[in-house]
This record gives C-alpha cells, sequence and structure tokens, in this order.
C-alpha cells in the first residue's frame, strides 16, 4: 500500500472515530442545561466542529504528504537528511490533532459513562496533548539544527539572548495562568508541584526547542545558496513558527477553560472557530512550502 | 556543494546553478542532463551545453516568475560555451 492511500486511511478512520464517539452518544444533559440548547441544536453546532476539524486534519495530512514526497525526492543528499527530520517532526504535530481529538472523544465518552473517571481522562488528556507535540518539535529541531549546520550558520549570540528572554516572559506568563488560576482543579486535577514538573516545564522546553527551530530554518533560509530555493523555504518556515505560536496560544487558553465555560454559547463558539482556522493556516503554509520545494526537484 | 563526477564542464555547470538553486542545483542539473540529453552527466561535452541551457532555461521559468533572474541565470551559463 502506497504512503499516500495509508494516510488517507488513517485520516478516514479517524475522522470516523470521530463522529462516532461525539455524535452517536446522547447529548450530555448537563451541557444542554448549561448552555439553554435543544438536543438537535448541540448536534448541529457538533457537526460545524466536526467538518472544521476534518478541514484542518486534512490540510495536516496533505502538508505531510507533500513534505514526505520532498523529502523522499532529495533522502540520499545532505540536506535530505536533515528534511527527513523534519518531515518526522510534523508527522508528530499532523498526528497530534486527530489523536488528541479522538482520545479526548473516546474518553469523554467513558467519563459521563463512569464520573468518577473524570479527573483520570483530564489528567491522560493533558498529557496526551503535551508529548505529540513535544515529539514532533525535537525532531523539528534536530532537523532544523542539521540544516543550520549545513549553512555554515549558528545562531548569534544577540539573537539567542533576545530568544532566551522571550522564552523567559512567554514561561513567567504561562506559570502565573496555571498557579493562579481559579479553576485549577478543574482544567489539571493534580497538585501545583506535578503540573509544574511535568507539564509547564516541558512545554516552555517545547517552545525553546520550537522558536530555535524556526529561528534555525530562519536563518538557513537567509544563508543557504541558491535565490530560488531559497524563496522556495519562506511559507515551510513561516507554517512551522506558526505552529511554535499557535502551541502557545492554545496552552495560554488551557489555563483559562474553565473560565471560558461561563462565556456565552456563541463567544464560546467565536474563539473555537477561530482557534482551529487559525491552526488550520499553519498546515496549508506547510503544505504550500512544501509543493514548492518537491517543483525544484521534479522539473 | 558536491558534484558527482570529474567532468569539469559539469563541474562549472553545477557551480553556475548553486547560486540560483542552492543545494538542489547538482540534483537538477543531472535530471536535466539524464532526462532530456538521455547522458550521464560525466558524459557531458560542450557541444551539449546550447541544447542543455535550452532545457535549463525552460525548467527555471516553471519555477520562478522574474524573467530577469531567469536570463542571467541563462546567460552566465552561455558563458561556459566560449
Amino acid at each position: 500500500m502506497k504512503l499516500q492511500s495509508k494516510l488517507f486511511y488513517s485520516y478516514l478512520i479517524f475522522l470516523l472515530l470521530y463522529i462516532a464517539f461525539v455524535l452517536l452518544p446522547a447529548p450530555d444533559p448537563a451541557i444542554l442545561l448549561h448552555y439553554n440548547l435543544s438536543p438537535l441544536t448541540l448536534r448541529l453546532i457538533d457537526v460545524t466542529i466536526i467538518l472544521l476539524l476534518a478541514g484542518i486534519w486534512f490540510a495536516g495530512f496533505y502538508g505531510y504528504a507533500k513534505l514526505q514526497d520532498y523529502a523522499r525526492l532529495i533522502r540520499q543528499d545532505k540536506d535530505g537528511q536533515h528534511v527527513s527530520k523534519l518531515t518526522r517532526g510534523v508527522f508528530f504535530l499532523v498526528m497530534w490533532l486527530p489523536v488528541s481529538s479522538v482520545a479526548s472523544a473516546i474518553l469523554n465518552y467513558i467519563a459521563i459513562k463512569h464520573h468518577g473517571l473524570l479527573a483520570a481522562v483530564k489528567i491522560i488528556e493533558n498529557y496526551i496533548n503535551l508529548l505529540l507535540p513535544l515529539v514532533g518539535f525535537i525532531f523539528i529541531g534536530i532537523g532544523a539544527r542539521g540544516l543550520s549546520e549545513l549553512a555554515q550558520h549558528r545562531p548569534t549570540y544577540r539573537s539567542a539572548n533576545i530568544m532566551v528572554i522571550a522564552l523567559v516572559y512567554i514561561g513567567l506568563i504561562y506559570y502565573r495562568l496555571v498557579a493562579t488560576t481559579y479553576h485549577r482543579a478543574d482544567v489539571y486535577h493534580m497538585p501545583i508541584w506535578l503540573i509544574l514538573t511535568t507539564i509547564v516545564g516541558p512545554y516552555v522546553y517545547m517552545w525553546f526547542i520550537g522558536m530555535l527551530a524556526t529561528y534555525e530554518i530562519y536563518r538557513y533560509r537567509r544563508k543557504v545558496a541558491g535565490v530560488v530555493y531559497r524563496k522556495s523555504w519562506n511559507l515551510l518556515a513561516l507554517g512551522l513558527g506558526w505552529l511554535v505560536v499557535m502551541s502557545i496560544g492554545f496552552q495560554y487558553l488551557t489555563t483559562l477553560s474553565a473560565r471560558l465555560n461561563g462565556l456565552s454559547l456563541y463567544w464560546l463558539l467565536a474563539i473555537v472557530y477561530s482557534v482551529l482556522l487559525v491552526l488550520a493556516i499553519s498546515f496549508v503554509l506547510i503544505a504550500l512550502g512544501a509543493r514548492k520545494l518537491q517543483k525544484i526537484e521534479e522539473v | 556543494m558536491s558534484s558527482r563526477t570529474d567532468n569539469d564542464l559539469y563541474k562549472k555547470v553545477v557551480e553556475v546553478s548553486y547560486v540560483y538553486l542552492g543545494p538542489a542545483a547538482d540534483r537538477f542539473i543531472v535530471r536535466q542532463i539524464r532526462g532530456h540529453l538521455n547522458k550521464e552527466p560525466e558524459q557531458l561535452q560542450k557541444n551539449d551545453l546550447i541544447n542543455l541551457i535550452d532545457w535549463i532555461s525552460l525548467a527555471m521559468a516553471v519555477l520562478v516568475e522574474e524573467e530577469e533572474l531567469v536570463s542571467q541565470y541563462q546567460t552566465e551559463l552561455k558563458s561556459l560555451v566560449s
């Protein structure tokens, strides 16, 4: 079976599983009561979110497939080995969306049936959300470092300082949001020291390698020889950078998730739809960038 | 920049192309020679150059919109003919 068809079938399996676990169980009466909704309206909202997610997952899978095609075309060459690592990282980031959404749908279904498992469900959800992008950014970081070494250009002292300063403040804001959020127990279901050491710490580390990788790809794009080749890296670098920014935004938003429950349904939907659409941009950029690079290797 | 053969002419073509295509230059030129001239890079000769430059220009026109860039690349390659 070809890679493309394997990817397509896994996309369909994820989608069907998600649809089944969101639409088949009876709507949660607590949600209907909280937002004053009829079961039909809730189902319609679920369908719009499923459609959006299907689009974003498709953009992710498509972007990965294009990047994989490009990596395969150049795998024997020096840059090819680094692009392969980068592609592996993008694979984990692409899988993060369907895996976390499907796992969340399944776990929430279990939690509705067994209320005692709610805390365990939330904890597992939080770790799934962390692990896949963490592994993804580690691979992207290794690939980006390889490319940067190929262009014989390491980050300057000044840029390293700027990155560290940015990271210190991003980390501090995240720590502040996690530590002081009124509904911390509902979001994390863990003691603060465990949240700080196993969630906040790894996230800040992940953002660091993500930022560093983005910067190294940006430097590679600027310093590597080849006017045409350089330009083709623009969109890919932008897409990866955007994913790092989105990951930071997601985590900030997660700390506020319990507070967001107090918003009206329209505001809540506006936030969910906007986040999903903004996330889709990064995968579309990666797909377009990979297509441009692939074109150089095909003509 | 790496070259796959000891053929000096081929190396020079890759060297010129490196400015435009960077790490993709070697692969690009090998593809043009194999695909359009039906030769291996080490068999490249001076009398193949005009034909090769035409194919390279066509391929570059597909990749970039700036005509100036393509014609600059073409001029640099043509200087290898003389």
